[in-house]
């Protein structure tokens, strides 16, 4: 006998095609569903993941699998009409997979470990901006920087991944965005620590690092502090990461993962999470400087952070080492050198120095007290004095920018730089009120994000529509109306606020440009910040606050330095994978060939598949009856009707339409009557939030990712009796609606999915964030990964379960033009608050 | 000697099984529980009581599980609300956490694994009476 | 009406390459599915012990999926041996109408009996639950080990296990016997010594640096800093096939010339496919084992083996809970159907995947030896079979330090 299926002869027996092709098109549709959740999946991922990580690769790999399968799928429906499609996929499949090869041969070239003198010859971000900035003191002052090693950030990528770390965390991390309960928070963020702590480093980068470690013969430790892209760069992180001084070279590994475990300190983290940087960001290297016995120790900034147009370098310095001096914990003594001549002292305060931080022959430092005579001696010299102001020209003269230079001077008098940052010009933090809690108190709120983060300094108000010609440094600005003469002053400010204003125009592009927060439309703010001095601008939340909630560090940059937003578009690895070129199945080049992406094989194929279900269904019904109708309404919808049995009874034989009047389907009338609702309105928008509309109009030129879509391209519904299978595409997005609706409430099911492209990625999380509130407060079980919204609603009565249709009819009508509508997440909760309570005119 | 006040905990559902089983289970704890199988009654009580802890289901008739939260969390600062899930609702439990709840467990549990979470909820509880001094 | 015109195979052969791909990374996803149901089987065991506070839309969420897996797998077996088939869905769709009774007459009977009388006793969901549990797994196709006893499983599968079991077997079948030729190897080897066996191996999924691997496996040099995801069960079977335990023999394998296309007859010929993080070995009708299927990943989950064949190397012994695993790190589960039998092993470590995919390389390299004259008529392969043999018991035997539950 025979084991494994019988072999039938196809066509044997009646029906038993129809039902092969019906579990055909169900597999079908099913990896469809999950190819675009993985592809969801994989654009969020993104924001984790670098595109040279292994993880990353391999979830692309399982997509290219899938893919075939459902061409597979797509072959087997249609007997093989589409087998020119293996040929293309094929093609992807190997640039795809060249292109991991590619990055897996250079991966192996990336260093897990450099020397300073290395670092500039390093390709971009593997040092981190602290080691950087190290190499480029040495390039002019080689004698003056203390020898180091740093561990790169390929060194963390794969510490955080081979042992399977990185994963583990993930849930973790992706949890925690949204937790308010900061107990909880503290809970997570301290499991998250532990895990890194325990965590085991590759095998080969144990033996860099100690080996490494191991150069350093003298009697002194290494100072492990982190390096992080992004910090001392854009965004200072200043004090967010440990430094841990003076280490022994037997314990640089555990010193290394103290540091890097210090980014998910609750402080570290919730700086991160506030500015809505994306973890890929801020990959963070280690920088091992050996450490300098230090008889005075200090900062030095070349020009006074509080008056930057005074000529004067500031100088401060305390006995022993500076780590509580330059974390503010203390103060030391203060020089304040007139920049054209070091002796001519402009101010010189020289304070009670009680203590000093030493060198601990164990490791670590000791707190020693100071003896009698050094209390109240100053701690630095004339000839240091004179060294320093040296080296700040020198310093100045080679970065270009106004330096913020932490130094040792050793016990013989020589001068060492052991890190310098940009300065970045701005109050200091005595003038800045005390960060308050997480939840301070806004003293004005409102307006429309035209650059999303966050800012506090001066507040500079401008009552005239003239603009002044210069503003502080990190100001921010407060305007009656947004011109692009702003541009003038852009390079100063910190944030923008704007009663009025295009945001749409050309100033607001010229502040996303220069990535300053704004907020427009923020009326009456003149008024009401007429006595405020410094203010914390939140553009995200459309928040503004006295002074500063932010646990800010002292200093705020000022350089602004251009960040590609989505720099893995660029990516070669992305262009096969999510670009959407077959956007319109009625044009020519809607073929085989004229896929080039993953994205648009999963898109023919679903076009395809529905098609030749048509087809199907003509042929097997013959040419006497017409299965397949159009539906006639006035709504801007083309969809082509198939009954699946019975659900064409109230119409008359041979007509090529059909109104929905006469479809016999309790389901299909129970969702048209949502579509249909007069109180939908399908005739456009009056009023738009124009970011969103412009955010919608670039994506689709730019064609990254989304499509133009026509309004009212072909849609598809299958209809019986008691079922129905809704394919809609409305404008930028599809919808599908699967639904058996009959008396006996075991067997009804309705499930939606919901899909969306045209806009940035932010704004279609956005509308998926409306319709999965709307639909759980509705009963429905809901999954949102991303932008894609699964919902069902299962066992339930009839009545039940039309009215969930009906709200899914009216859900698919309003949420055309949501992206351009919903700005923020708690817009998106008032959208879903209107929709629930019947305003549907919210959403005209 | 110090006696240590039993922890005062809340459980809400409208399942009798699960009140059935918690009760006793969470009992042999040492923690003083009462138990009501609707939203609207724990309200009621709530503004006669203050408890430590309110376990909730997230999903019954009339007044939800959502609802008992936002309640709980404008009336008192020093009680940690858990929230008991559906199977298969990750959605509704993180918008749960966004709204301030100390943490939620899904169905299907065993009763000591909602011991578990009440303890962290009750150390948290005392840090937290310990900082206000 | 005849509705499916012939299907057209000519287009089908000239696309070659990409159906042999599509037939094994589908049995992969047979073989992931058949896992995830088991996995559902092991949970709902566990769910029923009555410690649990359940939900009804826990199990109607795993009745759902359990049959939508069976529902896959059926399909995905018919399209992997070209079968056009429906079978099996029929009878699933009525296994499944069964199992939603059974939840639906314990709910109306929750309402019924009112919950006063229950008592101490198990509520309606773990009652429900256990009725379910039952049902689904009525056939014992499934073990542990190696047991010995009479072979068990009907042909025509019954229950809920069995098809999954039937389907999955089906595809292994048909992999075996009837996978066609496919694109050219990217090398063929020869045993040197006796010249009379050969590796075809080939590459799969579009993959890159298999040359390089068997380069570097053929020279018994690692490579430089290994990069050690990348073809992965490859690299180790070749080191197991051409290093022997001691590091004493093994077999030398040399590259064959292109050229020589002739098959001898009297060649044992094995095909070897190699994906990035999986393998596939195909081997001749001579041996009882007929295919080898591991994949290796990140997670435990990820590290599969399987083996399959024909008539039972060591015959079962009844059945012992089949579904919740031991704690030990390394159950080797199997289940027979007929005379077709699959062990399995899942939730290896790394470590543990990798050892024995290089046991299984040392083992066919000890079945190399011919014993005999091939002159003489004693059929090549037979040192084959028996070193096959061997290496089943021994991967089947870690059961024995299983403590028995």
């Amino acid at each position: 006998m025979m084991f494994g299926p019988t072999r039938r002869r196809a066509g044997k027996e009646p029906g038993q095609d129809a039902r092969h092709a019906y579990q055909c098109l169900r597999t079908l549709l099913d990896r469809n569903t999950l190819l675009l959740e993985q592809m969801s999946e994989v654009e969020a991922d993104l924001r984790f993941y670098p595109s040279t990580s292994p993880t990353l690769q391999k979830r692309i790999s399982r997509m290219t699998d899938e893919t075939l399968l459902l061409v597979e799928d797509l072959n087997v429906l249609s007997r093989n009409r589409f087998a020119g499609l293996y040929r293309t996929l094929d093609r992807i499949r190997d640039r795809l997979t060249g292109r991991f090869h590619a990055l897996r041969s250079d991966r192996r070239l990336i260093p897990i470990t450099l020397s300073l003198p290395e670092v500039l010859k390093a390709p971009r971000g593997l040092a981190g901006n602290k080691a950087t900035n190290l190499g480029r003191v040495m390039e002019i002052l080689p004698a003056c920087v203390p020898p180091g090693f740093v561990v790169t950030t390929e060194a963390y990528w794969r510490f955080m991944h081979e042992g399977g770390l990185f994963p583990s965390i993930l849930p973790l991390l992706q949890e925690l965005e949204a937790v308010r309960d900061r107990d909880l928070l503290r809970n997570r963020l301290e499991t998250i620590r532990g895990k890194i702590l325990d965590a085991p480093l590759p095998e080969d980068m144990e033996r860099e690092i100690l080996s490494c470690a191991g150069r350093n013969n003298g009697p002194l430790g290494w100072a492990v502090r982190s390096s992080a892209e992004g910090e001392d760069g854009r965004f200072s992180f200043a004090g967010q990461f440990q430094s841990i001084l003076n280490v022994p070279n037997a314990e640089a590994l555990q010193a290394y993962r103290r540091v890097v475990r210090s980014r998910f300190q609750p402080r570290a983290y919730l700086y991160r999470r506030e500015l809505v940087l994306r973890e890929i960001d801020t990959p963070m290297a280690v920088l091992f400087l050996e450490v300098v016995d230090a008889r005075s120790a200090g900062v030095l900034y070349t020009r006074e952070p509080n008056k930057p147009d005074r000529n004067c370098m500031l100088i401060q310095s305390v006995w022993g080492l500076a780590p509580d001096l330059v974390a503010g914990k203390m103060d030391g003594d203060r020089f304040l050198v007139e920049r054209s001549d070091p002796a001519k002292r402009i101010e010189e305060c020289i304070r009670p120095k009680t203590g000093k931080l030493v060198i601990d022959p164990r490791g670590g430092l000791l707190r020693q007290e100071t003896s009698g005579e050094e209390t109240n001696r100053p701690s630095l010299s004339h000839e240091d004095l004179k060294g320093l102001w040296e080296i700040g020209h020198a310093l100045e003269r080679h970065f270009r920018t106004p330096l913020d230079i932490e130094w040792v001077s050793d016990p013989r008098g020589k001068l060492w730089v052991v890190q310098a940052r940009p300065l970045l010009l701005q109050e200091t933090i005595a003038e800045v009120s005390s960060p308050a809690p997480l939840d301070a108190m806004p003293i004005l709120e409102g307006g429309i994000p035209v650059q999303a983060g966050r800012a506090s300094g001066p507040l500079v108000r401008v009552e005239t529509a003239s603009l002044p010609g210069r503003v502080p440094a990190g100001a921010i600005l407060l305007i009656p109306a947004a011109t692009p003469e702003i541009a003038t002053l852009l390079p100063s400010l910190a944030g923008c606020i704007s009663e009025t204003g295009n945001p749409a125009g050309h100033a607001a592009a010229l502040l996303r440009e220069w990535k300053v927060p704004s907020l427009f439309g923020l009326e009456g703010a003149l008024q009401a910040l007429k006595e405020e001095k410094m203010i914390g601008l939140d553009a995200t939340h459309r928040r503004i606050y006295r002074g500063s909630p932010w646990p800010e560090p002292p200093h705020q940059r000022v350089r602004k330095e251009r960040v590609p937003e989505n720099s893995w578009e660029d990516d070669p690895l992305c262009k096969y994978v999510f670009p959407l070129h077959l956007t319109d199945p009625a044009s020519p080049r809607f073929r085989t060939d004229g896929c080039s992406s993953l994205h648009d094989i999963i898109r023919f194929v679903h076009e395809k598949a529905m098609e030749t279900v048509f087809d199907l269904g003509d042929r097997q019904a013959g040419r006497r009856k017409h299965r397949a109708r159009r539906l006639e309404t006035d709504l801007p919808l083309d969809i082509i009707v198939l009954d699946l049995g019975g659900a064409f009874a109230g119409a008359g034989e041979g007509a090529k339409t059909i109104q929905p009047s006469q479809i016999d389907s309790i389901p299909f009338q129970a969702i048209w009557r949502g579509i249909s609702d007069p109180a939908m309105s399908w005739a456009g928008r009056r009023q738009v939030s124009l970011k969103g509309f412009t955010s919608v109009l670039i994506s689709s030129m730019a064609g990254s990712g989304a499509g133009a879509r026509k309004l009212g391209a072909r849609n598809y519904l299958l209809a019986a009796r008691d079922y129905i299978n809704l394919n809609l595409r409305l404008a930028y997005h599809y919808t599908m609606v699967d639904a058996l609706v009959g008396e006996s409430p075991e067997n009804n099911f309705v499930n939606f999915r919901f899909r969306g492209g045209g806009a940035r990625a932010d704004r279609r999380e956005l509308r998926a964030r409306f319709l999965a509130e709307t639909l759980l407060r509705s009963r429905f079980a809901v999954d949102r990964r991303g932008d894609l919204v699964t919902a069902w609603f299962r066992r339930h009565p009839r009545s039940r379960c039309e009215e969930a249709l009906a709200l899914l009819g009216r859900l698919t009508a309003c949420s055309r033009q949501l992206d351009m509508l919903i700005a923020n997440t708690k817009m998106a909760h008032e959208y879903a608050e209107r929709f629930l309570a019947g305003d549907y005119k919210a959403f005209h | 000697m110090v006696m240590k006040k039993p922890l005062e905990i809340v459980v809400v559902d409208d399942e009798l099984i699960v009140r059935k089983r918690l009760k006793p289970a969470l009992e042999k704890s040492g923690y003083h529980v009462e138990v009501y199988d609707d939203g609207a009654g724990v309200l009621k009580r709530l503004e006669e009581k203050t408890f430590d802890i309110v376990v909730t289901d997230v999903r019954m008739e009339d007044v939800d599980g959502m609802q008992v939260l936002e309640q709980v969390l404008a009336r008192s600062s020093h009680t940690k609300v858990i929230i008991i899930t559906g199977y298969a609702t990750v959605e509704v439990a993180r918008e749960a956490l966004a709204k301030g709840a100390f943490d939620f467990i899904a169905k299907p549990f065993k009763p000591n694994d909602l011991r578990v979470i009440i303890e962290r909820a009750a150390d948290a509880l005392r840090t937290e009476r310990i900082r206000a001094g | 009406m005849g509705f499916w015109t012939r299907w057209d195979p000519s287009r089908e052969r000239s696309l070659a390459p990409i159906a042999i791909d599509r037939k094994i990374i589908r049995f992969r996803r047979l073989v992931e599915q058949h896992s995830e149901v088991l996995e559902i089987f092991r949970d709902l065991e566990e769910k029923q012990s009555g410690e649990y506070i359940l939900d009804r839309r826990y199990m109607e969420a795993r009745i759902d999926r359990v049959y939508e897996g069976a529902r896959r797998i059926l399909y995905d077996m018919h399209v992997i041996s070209d079968s056009h088939s429906d079978e099996g869905y029929e009878a699933l769709d009525r296994l499944r109408a069964v199992s939603e009774k059974i939840l639906k007459e314990a709910f109306a009977a929750s309402g019924r009996q009112g919950l006063a009388s229950r008592g101490e006793t198990a509520d309606w969901e773990t009652l429900a639950l256990q009725a379910l549990f039952q049902d689904m797994t009525r056939a014992p196709v499934y073990g542990t080990g190696a047991d010995s006893g009479t072979p068990t499983g009907a042909v025509a599968p019954e229950s809920l296990t069995e098809w999954v079991g039937w389907g999955h077997l089906g595809a292994a079948q048909w992999l075996a016997d009837s996978l066609p030729d496919g694109p050219p190897p990217v090398a063929t080897l020869m045993d040197e010594e006796t010249g009379l066996w050969t590796l075809r191996v080939f590459a799969l999924g579009g993959v890159k640096g298999a040359e390089a691997v068997i380069r570097d496996s053929l020279a018994r040099q690692p490579s430089g800093r290994p990069d050690t995801t990348s073809l992965l069960p490859l690299r180790v079977f070749l080191e197991g096939l051409t290093r022997s335990p001691d590091e004493a023999g093994g077999r030398r394998l040399r590259l064959e010339d292109t050229g020589r296309q002739k098959a001898d007859k009297r060649t044992v010929r094995l095909d070897l496919y190699a994906g990035d993080d999986f393998l596939l070995l195909r081997l001749p009708a001579v041996s009882s084992l007929r295919l080898f299927w591991c994949s290796v990943g990140m997670e435990p989950a990820e590290q599969r083996l399987y083996l399959y064949g024909t008539s039972p190397p060591c015959r079962p012994r009844g059945v012992q809970k089949p579904f919740l695993a031991a704690q030990h790190p390394y159950p080797v589960y199997r289940c027979r159907i007929a005379d077709k039998w699959m062990y399995w092993a899942s939730h290896l470590s790394w470590a543990q995947g990798e050892e024995r995919v290089r046991v299984l390389g040392h083992s066919l390299a000890a079945g190399m030896t011919l014993r005999g004259d091939p002159a003489g008529g004693e059929p090549v392969g037979t040192g084959f079979q028996e070193s096959i043999a061997a290496f089943l018991k021994q991967t089947t035997m870690l059961q024995r330090e299983v403590p028995e539950w």
